[in-house]
Parts: C-alpha cells; sequence; structure tokens
C-alpha cells in the first residue's frame, strides 16, 4: 500500500541518521555499542539499503516490536525501487510506504519474523593452493655446501678467527663437571658447574671454520648448558651477521634453516648436553634462562640511565632526519622495558619500523636486554578500565 | 611421541598443525608460508562488555573494514593459500554491516569460515544466510543463569534469553538443512565464575550445541586482567561434573592443558605467528591479538584497510617482524601475555626445532575444522 502524504519524521526513526550513528559508533565506541534506538539492539545495517532496511525490519520483529515506522531519507530513497522496498517490508508484516516531498516513510505493523528467503549463491571451487617440494636430505648435500659460508657472516667469522682465545682443551676441574664431545674431527669442551649447570668455560679443536667455534664457545660461557643447546645456534647466527636485517632465507630463521655452517655447532652442543645429562641426574626439558641486563645497566642510577638513553635516542632521531626530542623517554618500566613517545611527523616519515630499529639502537649502545614499546592507547570506555583495571 | 594430541573428531584441547606437514616443511626450509589460519574481526565494537573482555587491552588507530576491503582480503588470502578464516579477535564481527557477505564471499573463494560470537544479532533470518557457509559457529557465553549472565557479560538480563533462543534456532537450521556446520559454546573460566559452570553445562544439555568449551582466560603480560591462575585449582571438581555431563551428542571440554599451565610457557621463541595470524577489527595486522595496542607498534606489520593483504605479507616488514619473534632477542616468557592463540603450535614447534618431539602427521583420518589449527 502506498500513500502521498506530509511527513512527521520527528515522531519515527530516522533511517539515515541510525545508519550514519551506527558507523560511527563502530569506530568511536569499544564495548556497550548499539544501535540508537532500544527497539534495535539486534539490528545490523548494510552497505546495502535494501538490506539494511530488511535487516532492521527482522531485528525488530525479533526483538518482540508490534510495529516500526522508519523515514527514509531522500538519499537513501534515491537509490532504491519503492516497490521492492514495500515488497521486503510485507514480508514482516502488514506495510504501508508514504511518498512524502523528501523521502518516505514506511509502516510496518504486526511486525513477525519473514519466511526465510532461501537464496543460497553456488560456492566455487577451492584454489589450488602450492605444495611445497620435499626437504632435501642432509645426505645429498655436498662438502661443499657443508663448507660454505654465505656472504653475510664472512666478515665477521674472519674477524673472529683473528683471535682463538677459545681454541684447544679446557682444564678439567674437581668441582666441575667437564663434558667432551667429538663430531667428525671437531672436539668442544665444556666446564659446567653442576649446582647451577652453567657453563664456566667453553673450547674447541679442529674446527673447519674456526671463527664460527671462537664466537660459538665465547657465547655458550655464563649460560646454562640447557640454554645453550637450545638457544646457542640461533644466538650465534645472530651474532655474525653483518646487518640484522639480512638473513640468508626469506622466510623464518630456525635451527633447521639455519647455513650448512652452524650445523656443527648445534650438533656438538646437543651432543653435550646429552653427555651431561648421563653424567649428572640433570632432567631439566623448559629453559627458562633470561640474562636480563648487563653489570653496566644495573650499577647506573635512574638519572644516569634517563640521561644515557636520551643521548641516543637523540643521536638516533637526527640519524633518522628528526629534531632532537623527536623521541621521547616517558618510563621506564621492571627495569629494562623503556616506554618511548615518538613524534608524529618521524613516526609518519618512518613508519612503525622505526620502533623495533631504535630498539636495536639502544640494545646495540646501551644493553642488549632493553626492551621498547609506546604509551598504550586506553580503552576509550572509561567505565570499564575504572571497574576492572584501575 | 608426536608432539600431537591424541586423535579426536574434533581437537578443541590441542593442535592440527601436524596435519599441515607440507606448510611445516616449507617454513624450516626458510620459505615464506601463507599463514593456515587467521584469526580475524571486522570491527573493534561490540555490543557487550563483558568483565574478562582482553580487547579492551588492544586499542589500536581504528579503520573502518569496508565490503570492498574484506573481499579484497579474502580474495589475496585464496590466492596465497590461506586456509580458514576466523571471525574472533578483538571485536563483535556480527555487528559489522558486512560480515554476512564477508562469510559467504570466503566460502565461496574456498576458505573455511568461522564465527566466535555473543550470539546476540544472529536472528533466524541471518542464521539462514549464513549457516550454510561455515565450518564452525561458537557462541561465547560464560554463564548459565540470567543474572548473573548479565553482570559477567555486562548486559541485560533478557539478552541471556535472545541468545539461549538464537542458539536453538541455529540448531533447528542445522539439524533441518542437514549441514555440516558445527554450533559450539564457549565459556571464559574466571576462578570466580565457578558457581556458573555446573548451570551453564546444564543450560548445554538443553540447547544442544554440538559441544560447550570451557576455557582459561588470558592475561597481559603485566597481568592487567588481574587472572589468578592458581585459582583454577579450586574449580577442578566442577569442571569435571561438568564434564560428565557430556553424552553422544553433547560434549563438554575442558581445555586443561593451557589451565594447567597456569598462564606459563615452556617456549622462549614464537614459532606459531606464521602459520597462524591474527588481524584487529581495525584492520591492523599483527602477529598476535596481545600485540595489538599501540604499546607494540615495534610489531605492526600493516592495515588492510590502506594496503592488500597479500603486498603485506609479501613485503620485508612482515618477515622482519616475523623473524623478530622467532628470534633468540625475543623472549615469550618474559615479553608477552599468557596463553596466546598461537601457544599449542608454539609448544609443538619449539619441542620439534628442539628435536624433543618428531613431528608428522598423525594417523587415521584428518579431524575435523582442519583449517584451523
Amino acid at each position: 500500500m502506498t500513500h502521498q502524504a506530509q511527513l512527521a519524521p520527528a515522531e519515527v526513526l530516522d533511517y539515515e541518521t541510525l545508519f550514519a550513528e551506527y558507523q560511527t559508533g563502530l569506530v568511536d565506541r569499544l564495548r556497550g555499542f548499539g544501535a540508537g534506538a532500544q527497539c534495535l539492539s539486534l539490528w545490523v545495517p548494510d552497505e546495502d539499503p535494501a538490506t539494511s532496511l530488511r535487516n532492521l525490519w527482522d531485528a525488530a520483529a525479533a526483538a518482540g516490536e508490534r510495529e516500526i515506522t522508519v523515514y527514509v531519507g531522500p538519499t537513501t530513497a534515491a537509490v532504491l525501487d519503492s516497490d521492492e522496498v514495500l515488497a521486503t517490508a510485507a514480508r514482516f508484516g502488514v506495510a504501508t510506504l508514504t511518498f512524502g516531498r523528501t523521502g518516505w516513510l514506511v509502516e510496518v505493523q504486526e511486525l513477525r519474523a519473514a519466511a526465510p528467503m532461501g537464496e543460497r549463491r553456488a560456492v566455487l571451487s577451492r584454489p589450488q593452493v602450492a605444495v611445497a617440494e620435499a626437504t632435501p636430505s642432509p645426505a645429498t648435500e655436498t662438502a661443499a655446501e657443508t663448507a660454505a659460508i654465505p656472504p653475510i657472516y664472512v666478515a665477521a667469522i674472519a674477524r673472529a678467527a683473528e683471535h682463538l682465545r677459545h681454541e684447544g682443551e679446557v682444564q678439567p676441574s674437581t668441582e666441575r663437571v667437564h663434558v667432551h664431545v667429538q663430531i667428525e674431527n671437531t672436539t668442544l669442551s665444556l666446564v659446567v658447574d653442576p649446582s647451577t649447570h652453567v657453563i664456566d668455560r667453553a673450547a674447541f679443536a679442529n674446527a673447519p671454520h674456526p671463527g664460527v667455534m671462537e664466537t660459538f664457545c665465547a657465547l655458550l660461557e655464563s649460560v646454562p648448558i640447557l640454554d645453550a643447546a637450545d638457544h646457542g645456534a640461533l644466538r650465534l647466527e645472530l651474532a655474525l651477521r653483518d646487518e640484522r636485517s639480512h638473513r640468508t632465507v626469506a622466510g623464518i630463521v630456525t635451527v633447521q634453516s639455519l647455513a650448512p655452517c652452524f650445523r656443527l655447532p648445534t650438533a656438538l652442543v646437543r651432543a653435550a648436553l646429552a653427555e651431561y645429562r648421563t653424567r649428572t641426574d640433570f632432567s631439566e626439558c623448559v629453559s627458562t634462562h633470561d640474562p636480563g641486563p648487563g653489570a653496566s645497566w644495573r650499577a647506573m642510577a635512574a638519572p644516569e640511565r634517563a640521561a644515557k638513553i636520551r643521548t641516543a635516542l637523540d643521536g638516533f632521531a637526527k640519524k633518522r632526519g628528526g629534531t632532537p626530542g623527536a623521541i621521547e623517554l616517558i618510563a621506564v618500566e621492571i627495569d629494562i622495558r623503556l616506554v618511548l613517545r615518538i613524534d608524529d611527523a618521524l613516526l609518519s616519515r618512518c613508519g612503525a619500523r622505526i620502533v623495533l630499529d631504535v630498539e636495536q639502537a639502544l640494545r646495540h649502545t646501551i644493553d642488549p636486554r632493553l626492551e621498547v614499546v609506546l604509551e598504550e592507547i586506553r580503552d576509550r570506555n572509561r567505565k570499564r578500565r575504572l571497574a576492572v583495571v584501575e | 611421541m608426536t608432539g600431537m594430541t591424541d586423535h579426536t573428531q574434533l581437537i578443541l584441547d590441542g593442535t592440527k598443525i601436524g596435519w599441515h606437514m607440507d606448510r611445516v616443511h616449507a617454513w624450516e626450509r626458510g620459505e615464506r608460508i601463507a599463514p593456515i589460519t587467521i584469526d580475524m574481526a571486522l570491527t573493534r565494537a561490540c555490543n557487550f562488555a563483558c568483565e574478562y573482555c582482553y580487547a579492551m587491552l588492544q586499542e589500536n588507530d581504528r579503520k573502518v573494514i569496508t565490503r570492498q576491503v574484506i573481499f579484497d582480503f579474502l580474495e589475496d588470502c585464496a590466492e596465497i593459500g590461506v586456509k580458514g578464516i576466523s571471525f574472533v579477535s578483538d571485536g563483535e564481527s556480527t555487528i559489522s554491516p558486512v560480515f554476512s557477505d564477508a562469510i559467504r564471499r570466503g566460502s565461496e573463494l574456498g576458505l573455511s569460515m568461522a564465527v566466535g560470537t555473543n550470539g546476540l544479532a544472529l536472528t533466524k533470518m541471518r542464521l539462514e544466510e549464513i549457516l550454510p557457509y561455515l565450518t564452525y559457529l561458537r557462541v561465547n557465553i560464560s554463564a548459565g543463569e540470567r543474572a548473573r549472565y548479565a553482570q559477567i557479560m555486562g548486559v541485560k538480563e533478557e539478552w541471556f534469553d535472545r541468545v539461549c533462543q538464537n542458539i536453538r534456532d541455529m540448531m533447528e537450521i542445522k539439524r533441518r538443512d542437514g549441514l555440516a556446520v558445527t554450533v559450539g559454546m564457549q565459556m571464559v573460566v574466571m576462578p570466580s565464575y565457578g558457581d556458573q559452570i555446573l548451570p551453564l553445562a546444564r543450560l548445554g544439555q538443553s540447547l544442544r550445541p554440538y559441544y560447550l568449551v570451557l576455557k582459561h582466560c588470558s592475561d597481559s603480560e603485566d597481568g592487567e586482567l588481574g587472572v589468578d591462575y592458581d585459582g583454577y585449582a579450586s574449580l577442578y571438581d566442577q569442571l569435571r561434573a561438568a564434564e560428565a555431563l557430556s553424552d553422544d551428542e553433547y560434549k563438554v571440554v575442558v581445555k586443561w592443558s593451557k589451565i594447567e599451565a597456569r598462564g606459563t610457557r615452556s617456549y622462549q621463541r614464537c614459532y606459531g605467528a606464521p602459520f597462524m595470524i591474527q588481524l584487529s577489527g581495525s584492520g591492523l595486522v599483527a602477529p598476535c591479538g596481545m600485540l595489538f595496542n599501540e604499546r607494540y607498534k615495534k610489531f605492526h606489520i600493516g592495515n588492510i584497510c590502506e594496503t592488500r593483504f597479500k603486498d603485506i605479507w609479501a613485503s620485508d616488514r612482515y618477515w622482519d617482524v616475523m623473524n623478530a619473534l622467532a628470534s633468540p632477542e625475543f623472549n615469550a616468557q618474559k615479553m608477552c601475555g599468557s596463553l596466546c592463540l598461537q601457544h599449542k603450535v608454539n609448544e609443538v614447534l619449539d619441542a620439534h626445532t628442539k628435536g624433543l618431539v618428531q613431528l608428522g602427521t598423525p594417523g587415521g583420518a584428518p579431524p575435523a575444522h582442519i583449517d584451523f589449527v
């Protein structure tokens, strides 16, 4: 049924206003979100106004409303077919559509749930996913591949090979456990404190790449033997890279994807752990080692730390085209977590990457255990935060 | 030992990563793998205000996921090899205007689609539209009694009745049309909700979804929600009594592995993120929901409202962030919240890389919902 009449939008639900408020709320509100009208708590609009109106009547019916009147403004009405709108409305009850000078008034009485439309679309066949090729077995690798050193490690390995302080054999001690393992011709010797399971000293012999094993042994000292076996190879790989963003694989660096030159250290330290377990009653499998900050950081008073950080931040900002103070230290949490604020212009120009970069710079210049976070954006629903968090 | 949960028809307390060994092998070779599963929301907003809601800790710069944005995203996912997309994450996706279309479009593209919802806005008409295209639909309902429901979930008491009716409608449509969708319920159990475990398990007996899962509550790295993990021990009797209410067609499942973990992790590297990433309802692409807040901007990769997902996935930034989480400079025991989405995958992959387990495809028929690892 259609009519021509004067509209009284103030007495009815204004669809365009409801839709606009809903869209705004999706961005501005977090919890307790809902449509403007109480009777529409179940309503979910749609970018397509015809579907959106259909959902509105469905929501009102599901909420137990008996009748509803909606004003459809001229902008929305211009893209709708009034006959289709009326037909859809009639699925939910006794419907009338009244044309006005500036829009339509759609009234539905005796609201009820609509019969299902039964519309289903065809489901397309699933796209094919490329199946990765099988992993080559170690047996197929040539000796040349095993010996090859990727370019990103060459310089660091050469530097380490110039001063071989860990080549040879460690001196056994009656109060320590001496672990000695050999794979092919290469040996790894460890002296481990059985009360803490921490490696006191490490040494190697007959390594195909002495610079690799020299760096490895230096990293193993003062580390629990379990942690050394779990994470030593990855630490070694990171320590030998020329640039931290340079990697030998496009994906994730794991023990399995490490270059062949790291396989021997990996195997040696795992063999050492196995040997240590057989020599002692050590059975722990979960490593919780955290080296914490270094002695220099621990010794600094708070003002000294802050000054050192600010100097480093200003230097970093300058290199990225920022002014002094463009990166501010806001707080230091749990001793090593730095809360920073980065100038909008600098952040916008450099992107989120700058946050990881500044963390790396601070770790390199001050302490490797430092962490960087920005200021938290608080939940915009103040009532909830007050009730639950604060 | 395979590192996998024993095969069951539906794995609710474990990981299905072992059924995706092609992707695990590619990851081991250092290749750029597409996520198997993406957990996301279509909006940050929610019509509820649950006490335990983690989303309040995940605020970030909001943008609107329009129909075009989500359609582009779904096409990109299908193209690069994503298998399953669950609308869960940090907002109530069912209140997004693009929700129904996104479900259908994803399914048409060959993606497995799933939803976690409070269930309020899923009227029978909307259920008719979406259920044929879903792998699973899980209703979050953390109480079995009206008054406590309203209190815990921050809504009016009558909404409890509406949600219960919607669950009945889901099951009616599923049975009527013989749909494959799995309808389940989930309770986020806080130690103070012990009084609601059995009432909810009994409510489930009456509503007849396929399962009710009882899970822990996650907390931030600083414990901002104040979850008392030691407090779960006092609930064990109720949880076991709830499990005993299972029958042939209704399973009550407790996520014991996470509850008993008491918020701790056995690993320090996060290897799971490339296999299952999370997107905020703002469009933000991040490795994990616990990193959505602007505080963790160093791990923010991009936004699908601004950049096509396939370009974000192929970018160096994406892999720099993923590598940062897998590097020895990251320690999930110290730098993450508790019991994240990737926790079980992380556990298995970490043990696998250490040689503690031999990860391989388990025998027998693949489990249900295999695209949701």
